[in-house]
């Protein structure tokens, strides 16, 4: 046995190396894009870019956490969808409701439409791909439902409630400062609280982490609550900050956010994800919706790039771990 | 073959053997890679030993006999395999009665008493593994009554069950005990969570303080806590996953094989383990199939054959042929 103390830890993870790249690859697309066209780093067009990437950025969490638990989401565009048609409608009703009831009340709306995909998939053990299709059907027909097909437009909303989206906050729009509490909140549950470590090792190995006494269950439905409740809150800063509310809003959304997070590098078999990765994938994502019309891509090929983008992150993924797997071998010292 | 017998019961293997002794007849030559010495006697013309990834040398089966070939296989003398108990048998810790559940065991009665080892034995199949998982509270029964300390309890899972002071470590150590690409540390403090964190937050000093001590106690070999469990050896991972029962306030541990696949150096140290926990006043239950290590390890055997207990033996007053009586030829049952 080594006479070494057990407790030294190497200084860079095969993790941090991974992110180390994105973040290289994010600064050198940036580089190019500003080349090509110089608005890119300039102030007005930065704030664009992090106000349009705020929303993504919130539900990607949510995300990241229900892949964590080997679970997927589909119901997050429809939760989007409805719970700012509820306030919307609230708010046309009330002009006078003041902003933090509505977010409160989107945020209550999601979590309930989370809670009911939790028990799906942690109690009856329905797929999570089918739990959620399901209720990603229920929602966005309910939300039909509620508006009468109508829509609701930004006359009928109180100034009040648009300046949940368009107000400053130490003169930082409100959108960006709301996705920093909740990525620093984030960042804290995962990595220093006791339910934050046993939601990974639940996604890790679900059946060691039952046989070592978690609760394997409510922590899934936890991972479903938590997503739920920021569809809800996202519900509510995207009609405030569209100033619209409509029965198709945010239709195909979550997979974009569930791109932003395997960009992060977020694994769909469960239990790795990081919060710094997490964000380089949303930014990525963020700069590609971004630079790419800045620098003259035709729309038809803005898609594209950003699938070839995705399958990149994915590919160099694999090598990386790969990589990182077989010098771990070779110092085993064998 | 790669460890062909592993999984494979006495009589399997013997099955097993007439198979590979017809194919090399035939002329086919055969590398048989096996960690049993059984095979070996049984089966080889000529050994190679391979140990921390090195060729360690080849001898004729007849010119090597077992100290010398374990003294290769280990690399230092293994004078005792199983170590010196002390009987300590306190009072009653778990007893079962009646445990039925249908289709898999039925009227499944014993008792362990703190500071016993009792092994629970049988072909593989005969229900050991899923009474123990009943016990757990992992698979539900239909009928019958546990009690802990005398007083009979109803677990709704391994999380009431743990609470209660039981513990399992799994048959399967990659599958079911550990989460392999997590450090040492992290796996070997998950069951106590609670105990390293203070209203939900985790204190990582005092949780590394902790997966130290345990991994220092029980000699797990490793770089650091840091390490990932992948890149631990079979009988390191296995006591990093006994490391995770001891983090617990325990009363009786039930391992399921534990021994299962790890080398004979590693084995010996597993013993010692099992010496250790029984000493220390835990009631110990040993799901094994290897004849050897029931004998040498238990106080009282318990052995099972299709679902039902037809055999409660003390170990010093039986022998080999007693158990494997009970174990394959004994009635069973009346229905």
């Amino acid at each position: 046995m080594s006479k070494k103390p057990l407790n030294q830890r190497k200084l860079l993870q095969p993790e941090q190396l991974r992110e180390l790249g994105l973040l290289l690859f994010i600064l050198v697309i940036g580089l190019v894009v500003q080349l090509r066209n110089p608005v890119f780093l300039s102030i007005s067009n930065i704030t664009a870019l992090f106000t349009n990437t705020a929303i993504l950025g919130i539900l990607a969490v949510g995300m990241m956490l229900v892949l964590v638990t080997r679970g997927i989401d589909l119901s997050i565009g429809a939760i989007i969808a409805f719970t700012g048609m509820v306030t919307a409608l609230t708010v046309a009703r009330y002009p006078g409701l003041p902003p933090i009831v509505a977010i409160l009340e989107g945020a209550a709306i999601g979590m309930v439409f989370g809670a009911l995909s939790g028990i799906l998939v942690a109690r009856f053990d329905v797929l999570p791909i089918i739990a959620t299709l399901g209720m990603m059907n229920i929602v966005r027909g309910l939300t039909y439902v509620v508006s009468g097909g109508q829509w609701v437009s930004s006359y009928q909303m109180s100034d009040g409630f648009k300046a949940i989206a368009t107000g400053k906050f130490l003169g930082i729009n409100n959108l960006i400062v709301i996705a920093i509490v909740i990525y620093i909140l984030a960042s804290y549950f995962i990595r220093h609280t006791r339910v934050g470590r046993r939601i990974y090792a639940v996604g890790s190995n679900p059946e060691a982490a039952e046989i070592s006494g978690l609760p394997k269950k409510r922590l899934i439905f936890l991972a479903y609550l938590i997503m739920g409740g920021l569809s809800g809150l996202a519900g509510v800063l995207w009609v405030a900050k569209f100033a619209s509310a409509q029965g198709n809003t945010a239709i195909g959304y979550e997979l974009n956010v569930i791109a932003a997070c395997i960009l992060g590098g977020v694994s769909i078999a469960g239990g790795v994800g990081r919060i710094f990765g997490l964000i380089l994938g949303t930014v990525l994502l963020g700069i590609l919706n971004n630079a790419l019309p800045l620098i003259n891509v035709s729309p038809f090929w803005q898609m594209g790039i950003q699938g070839i983008v995705i399958l990149a992150a994915v590919i160099t993924n694999v090598l990386v771990r790969r990589n990182t797997e077989r010098n771990a071998l070779r110092r085993r010292a064998i | 073959m790669d460890e062909p017998t592993a999984a494979l019961t006495q009589h399997e293997s013997e099955e097993l053997y007439r198979i590979t002794e017809s194919l090399r007849d035939r002329g086919v030559s055969v590398i048989f890679i096996s960690h049993r010495l059984e095979d070996i006697e049984r089966l080889a013309d000529r050994i190679t030993v391979f140990r921390d990834s090195r060729y360690i040398g080849t001898w004729p089966v007849d010119e090597i006999d077992q100290e010398r070939l374990i003294v290769a296989m280990v690399g230092r003398e293994i004078t005792q395999m199983y170590p010196e108990r002390t009987k300590s048998a306190g009072e009653e810790a778990l007893r079962v009665e009646n445990l039925t559940r249908i289709g898999y065991f039925r009227d499944v009665s014993f008792t362990v008493r703190r500071g016993e080892v009792l092994a629970l034995t049988g072909l593989v199949g005969a229900g050991r593994t899923e009474v123990c998982e009943a016990v757990y509270g992992i698979t539900p029964y239909d009928s019958g009554r546990i009690y802990l300390e005398g007083k009979p309890v109803q677990w709704a899972g391994p999380v009431e069950a743990q609470a209660g002071g039981v513990a399992l470590l799994p048959e399967d150590r990659q599958k079911q005990g550990l989460i392999l690409q997590w450090e040492i540390g992290k796996n070997i403090t998950l069951p106590a969570l609670k105990a390293f964190s203070k209203r939900s937050w985790m204190k990582p000093e005092q949780e590394a303080e902790e997966a130290g001590r345990l991994a220092t106690k029980l000699a797990v070999k490793a770089p650091s806590i840091f390490a990932k469990a992948s890149t631990l050896s079979g009988g390191n991972q296995q006591k990093v996953v006994f490391a995770k029962l001891l983090t617990r306030d325990l009363k009786v541990i039930i391992l399921d094989e534990p021994t299962k696949g790890v080398d004979i150096g590693a084995k010996a140290a597993i013993y010692e383990i099992i010496k250790d926990l029984a000493a220390e006043g835990y009631a110990v239950i040993l799901i094994s199939s290897e004849m050897p290590e029931v004998l040498g390890m238990s106080d009282r055997i318990v052995v099972m054959k299709q679902g039902h207990v037809t055999a409660e033996l003390v170990t010093e007053q039986t022998t080999q042929e007693e158990i494997l009586n009970a174990a394959m030829v004994a009635e069973v049952g009346h229905e």
